[in-house]
């Protein structure tokens, strides 16, 4: 899948992870999550599922347990600790732990919902495909992750020949012989990266951008930012007025994300050979759009369903509006198979590049490529 | 003229961030035609969107025209470095992740810090840590550290005392770095109910001051003290040395042509 | 092609200019080698024909430099990009991107090229360097012959006029440098592309090169001629050039074929070298390291493979062999860096007579006899002078600091005690991380190869230190591929392939029998007797004369 169809896949569970407290909807939108992390069958980053589902379980349990032991209310007494106790004292409900519940399982949504696009999204590509105005920005991530395995293949070679060098790492102060080589062999070779960049031409396309036109874009990236700021503050200071505040927030961060479109329409800059786009990635974003639209239209509509109070008097049960729910479950659609497989067709990914930024430094020498004997 | 600008927008972007990290204490009584309840759970979302507009805007504001090869490799390079070290685990339980930011922040200047700081999250994200909802958050608190860094008053000759310094800064951000990223949480773990420690909208500055404080307390305090002490002792023994070097290398990336 | 008219050239901060007064011309199509000894300005100088220097350095320039007709010093590096294309001594500090096809791309991107033209030239260039299948791959998953390859690929995509390479081949292994330079070969022959080449390892190119750039340094006028001319006017010369000179060969020979035909037209010369009788490995003295069926293997990928090897003290081994074949390995086996998985690893202390097994070892208890250097000094090297370098390691070994006069002056290191290491070149730092290791006064010396990027006299002058160690009875292994250097001073030579032993014996034995590991002099004769100039100027027919060129 292209890696703008999964950054939209991504905005479209993420906003009713984030908006909707509803237990059922929820549920929808992590099963929907879980199911296309489960069909990818290959991942870029796999070990951060793991930590992610980790995090998440963490904050559930910390929701579950704090809002059971202070949360005093509700009909259904499961047990009672002695009232002296500060904070902790009183009735233990079920609506309390319920309470905890959802909010906990909004957190894991969220969380899942990130998990499975990092399983999902090919790192490099979705770096490779970084809006022209934030070019600059993109070359020093590359830069960065490019050199990360050599890095870290360094930081251990360096340990290993301090050590013998009769050096013990014990404390902090043991940390200067290898941190220090580090950073210097750092700064070395980024004067000699520097070299090679200007010597292939770095910069040559970025300076021929007029000034003036910079400036104004400036200009206008700080009105606009200042509306949204403007409109913050009318909010948070300013009960009442609402409405201008929405108004200076939204119409800010519009004008802010034009002038950035322009900004990377000034760069000259091409591209060699982006991801191609196919129409599986349309129909991923079509579905994703829809989910989208129906959450965002049924916060406008207020719709009761997107609400949930385990403490209102109609019972634990939630409401569940049937629309809403087929809406959230296109986020499924990339699970169909054929969607995201491996995409061998695709060149992009060959089996050699599978795990876009996987290959850290196996450890130093054997078979074929050397590495040992290789790495000056 | 476009250095003021970016300096501008870089401030009414942190503005912004700030007030997505403190709008649990700001939200006001909402009006009645804005349901409290459910505007108050899409904030966080709104603020995540915001958050990551305001690092756009700044990002591709500093790169135009300011940022050249060499700063690029360097950051480039650097960035890498501060990644890797956010892997090494510390003594301590605690990381590396603010030494670098701090210490090239108050060598190289405070544009740099800040570039250092929102690039390295970015890249560890890249590389294994993923990508998380936490992420631009960091990202800017990080960068912050860095800014904040570049405005420490300059001790260059005074070694000893510029260890101290900048170990006690370190000890603070430890802290100050610890309550802001459990502030965008906290909301969370809350329901409009009637406990001490959970947030509410309209409670009012003091009010959820002092919720916040006991949440705090009662969660991460501790964690974030270890992590404080931590960098005090890394930054107090590491400081001078990494200094030395950073300034041995400063006059190789910025200089003047002097072509005949 | 490319014109200079009295350009001098002084680094920011610097009294002496790095070049002065230099005028030459070279012509298109040309295949020109730039060398000298290390500091002479080659790099300054190739970095003049880009605009690096002065626009990426300061300082001040002045005098005339064009390139196909366009002014580096006033255009600048990113201007002459599409003009000259530059390759760099490092192979891992010039990628940017991680996948190679999108590296090769770079510089098409940065000049704005279209996508259609694009994509033709990066399938033109990765053929020309036959590198195609490697397009897929990430940058760190090459050898260094083939990121040296993708860095020429990169540098080509803009058709560049002409091909700088600044030392590219120094950083490499043997095999990697020869397919590296065989595609720089054929650049210049099928294109007809100017090529200006700086490299240490002219056994290696001289015989492609239509001319030679000489830069003496020190304010000496450069020479520019062809190889043969330039070559007979400087000491600077492979072994076999060395000889020719020696014996007054002409024209001079610039490959082993033609120097076979002196060798055969001097009549007797052949029957008559007959050596000294060789010397045998060493049957007595004390076995200081004893590896035996020594197993080890990284994450299930096998790295050394039931070796077996008995060191005995005042031995100077060469451990050779392919990359990855186990070199580096056996060595931090030996340091106790690294643990047996099968087998074991016996060190015995030659003072004490106490025998230490890894396997139980500290590293603590090794180091005490035992000195490891790293192949690249930068891992070391930190402390802000070399006199600190120093004190670290005697202090990391539990030992007040010491005098280092004697150490620092035999390895011409003595001005330098309190410069900062870095800022030294790389053949210094070089010596200045063995000084550091043997700063604790080891008396078993591993070494990691040692010669990465040294020139000739460098090596000589490493060549002769490390006999000296030997003499006051050292015991030294040196993982190298330096096949000249073992021919100067290993008594024996261990081969290893895919972590195995595949050949022990005495260095002149395995060197005369092998075709790979043999060095140029011993190519030419052929006999186990004559490895080194100096065999050869000393053995009788050539010390009574019979052996003179016509």
């Amino acid at each position: 899948m292209h890696p703008k169809a999964w950054v939209m896949w991504l905005l479209a569970a993420v906003v009713p992870a984030f908006t909707v407290r509803n237990p059922l909807y929820l549920i929808l939108v992590l099963g929907a999550a879980w199911v296309v992390y489960l069909t990818l069958g290959r991942t870029t980053v796999g070990a951060s599922w793991g930590s992610f589902v980790k995090v998440g379980l963490f904050f559930l349990a910390v929701s579950l347990v704090f809002n059971m032991i202070s949360t005093h209310v509700g009909q259904h007494v499961l047990f009672r600790l002695p009232a002296a106790w500060p904070i902790v004292g009183g009735a233990i409900t079920l609506e309390a732990a319920v309470a905890g519940l959802v909010n906990g399982l909004a957190l894991l949504t969220i969380l899942i919902v990130f998990a499975t696009f990092n399983a999902g999204v090919d790192h490099y590509q979705l770096l490779r495909s970084i809006p022209a105005f934030l070019f600059q920005v993109g070359v020093v991530l590359s830069i960065a992750v490019t050199f990360v395995p050599h890095m870290v293949w360094s930081a251990q070679e360096i340990r290993q020949v301090q050590r013998i060098r009769g050096h013990r790492f014990r404390g902090v102060r043991d940390l200067l012989p290898l941190v220090l080589p580090l950073l210097a062999n750092s700064l070395e070779r980024a004067v000699q990266l520097a070299e090679a960049m200007e010597a292939r031409g770095f910069g040559s396309v970025a300076d021929s951008v007029p000034r003036r036109r910079v400036l104004g874009l400036q200009i206008g990236l700080v009105g606009a930012l200042l509306a949204v700021l403007g409109g913050l503050s009318i909010l948070s200071f300013f009960s009442g007025d609402g409405w201008w505040g929405w108004a200076m927030v939204v119409g800010g961060a519009i004008g802010a994300l034009m002038i950035l479109g322009a900004w990377g329409r000034l760069s000259r800059r091409t591209n060699y050979r982006r991801v191609p786009w196919t129409w599986r990635d349309t129909a991923v974003v079509a579905t994703s759009a829809g989910a989208l639209a129906a959450v965002v239209l049924a916060q406008l509509a207020r719709v009761e369903a997107l609400t949930y109070n385990p403490f209102s008097p109609h019972g634990l049960w939630p409401a569940f509006d049937a629309r809403l729910g087929m809406a959230l479950l296109g986020l499924a659609l990339p699970a169909l198979r054929g969607l995201t497989g491996p995409q061998g067709e695709e060149p992009s990914t060959g089996p050699a590049v599978g795990s876009g930024f996987g290959h850290w430094p196996s450890p130093p020498d054997g078979g074929g490529s050397g590495t040992t004997e290789d790495i000056a | 003229m476009q250095r003021v600008l970016n300096s501008v927008i870089l401030a009414i972007a942190s503005l912004i961030g700030l007030g997505a990290f403190l709008y649990p204490f700001l939200v006001p009584q909402q009006s009645p035609q804005f349901s409290a309840a459910a505007h108050a759970q899409d904030a966080p979302l709104i603020f995540l969107l915001l958050v990551a507009l305001c690092l756009a805007a700044v990002l591709s504001s500093f790169s135009a025209g300011l940022l050249n090869a060499k700063l690029i490799a360097v950051l480039g390079i650097l960035t890498a470095l501060n990644a890797v070290l956010r892997g090494v685990p510390g003594p301590g339980g605690f990381n590396l992740i603010f030494l670098l930011p701090i210490v090239c922040g108050y060598a190289y200047g405070s544009t740099f810090g800040f570039l250092l700081g929102v690039f390295s999250l970015a890249v560890s994200a890249f590389i294994g840590f993923g990508v998380g909802p936490w992420l631009p958050y960091q990202m800017f608190s990080v960068g912050w550290v860095g800014l904040l860094s570049g405005w420490l008053p300059s001790l260059a000759g005074r070694p000893r005392a510029e260890a101290w310094m900048l170990a006690g800064w370190g000890f603070v951000l430890g802290l100050v770095f610890g309550a802001l990223m459990n502030l965008w949480f906290w909301p969370y773990v809350f329901h409009p109910g009637q406990s001490e420690m959970f947030w509410q909208p309209g409670l009012g500055l003091g009010e959820s001051l002092k919720r916040y404080a006991v949440f705090y307390v009662a969660t991460s305090f501790w964690w974030d003290l270890l992590r404080a002490a931590g960098n005090f002792m890394l930054l107090l023994v590491l400081a001078a040395p990494l200094l030395r070097l950073l300034r041995r290398f400063q006059q190789r990336f910025y200089f003047a042509v002097l072509s005949s | 092609m490319i014109q200079f008219e009295r350009l001098s050239y002084r680094y920011p901060g610097n009294q002496e200019p790095v070049l002065r007064d230099l005028s030459f011309q070279i012509e298109e199509g040309e295949f020109l080698l730039v060398m000298g000894p290390s500091g002479a300005g080659k790099s300054t100088l190739l970095r003049s024909l880009n605009g690096l220097v002065p626009h990426f350095y300061g300082g001040t320039i002045s005098g005339r430099v064009r390139v196909a007709d366009r002014d580096p010093v006033a255009i600048g590096p990113k201007g002459m990009a599409d003009t000259v294309g530059l390759v760099f001594q490092d192979p891992e500090a010039q990628f940017v991107v991680d996948k190679v096809e999108d590296e090769v791309a770079f510089a098409m991107e940065n000049l704005g090229l279209d996508p259609v033209v694009m994509r033709k030239r990066v399938e033109e260039v990765l053929d020309q360097l036959g590198i195609a299948h490697l397009r897929h791959r990430s940058v760190n998953q090459l050898s260094g012959g083939e990121r040296q390859r993708v860095a020429i690929a990169a540098a080509l995509t803009l058709q560049p006029r002409v091909l700088v390479l600044d030392e590219p081949t120094s950083q490499l292994d043997p095999q990697a440098a020869e397919e590296v330079l065989d595609a720089l070969v054929k650049l210049n022959q099928d294109l007809g592309l100017t090529i200006v080449l700086s490299e240490h390892r002219l056994e290696r190119v001289v015989q492609y090169v239509d001319r030679i750039l000489y830069l003496p340094g020190n304010g000496q006028p450069p020479i520019l001629d062809e190889p043969r001319t330039v070559l007979g006017q400087i000491d600077l010369v492979p072994p076999l050039v060395r000889l020719a000179k020696a014996l007054d060969w002409h024209p001079l020979p610039l490959t082993i074929k033609e120097g076979r035909q002196f060798v055969r037209s001097v009549r007797g010369c052949e029957t008559l070298l007959s050596g000294s009788p060789l010397p045998g490995l060493a049957r007595s003295g004390l076995a200081v390291i004893q590896v035996h069926e020594l197993g080890f293997s990284y994450n299930g990928r096998p790295a050394l493979q039931n070796v077996c090897l008995k060191v005995r003290q005042g031995e100077f081994v060469a451990l050779m062999g392919r990359n990855g074949s186990g070199k580096t390995t056996l060595l931090k086996q030996m340091v106790g860096l690294l643990k047996p998985d099968r087998g074991l690893v016996r060190l015995l202390d030659p003072d004490s007579r106490r025998s230490l097994d890894t396997r139980q070892a500290t590293v603590d208890e090794i180091i005490r006899f035992v000195g490891y250097v790293p192949q690249n000094p930068n891992m070391l090297l930190f402390n802000d002078t070399v006199r600190q370098e120093l004190d670290f390691t005697r202090r990391a070994h539990g030992l007040p600091p010491g005098r280092y006069e004697p150490l620092l002056r035999s390895l011409g290191l003595t001005a330098y005690l309190d410069h900062y290491p870095r800022d030294l070149s790389v053949g210094e730092r070089q010596r200045v991380a063995l000084a550091s290791i043997l700063a604790a006064e080891p008396c078993i010396l591993l070494l990691d190869e040692p010669t990465r990027g040294l020139d000739y006299h460098q090596k000589r002058a490493l060549a002769d230190f490390l006999q000296g160690q030997k003499a006051g009875g050292h015991t030294i292994i040196m993982a190298t591929h330096d096949v000249e250097l073992v021919a100067e001073c290993a008594d024996r030579v261990v081969l290893l392939a895919d972590g195995q032993v595949v050949v022990d014996g005495p260095a002149r034995q395995v060197m005369s029998e092998s075709l790979v590991f043999a060095s140029q002099i011993n190519k030419l004769f052929r006999r186990r007797e004559l490895l080194t100039v100096d065999d050869v100027l000393r053995s009788p027919p050539v010390v009574e004369g019979a052996c003179n060129g016509s």
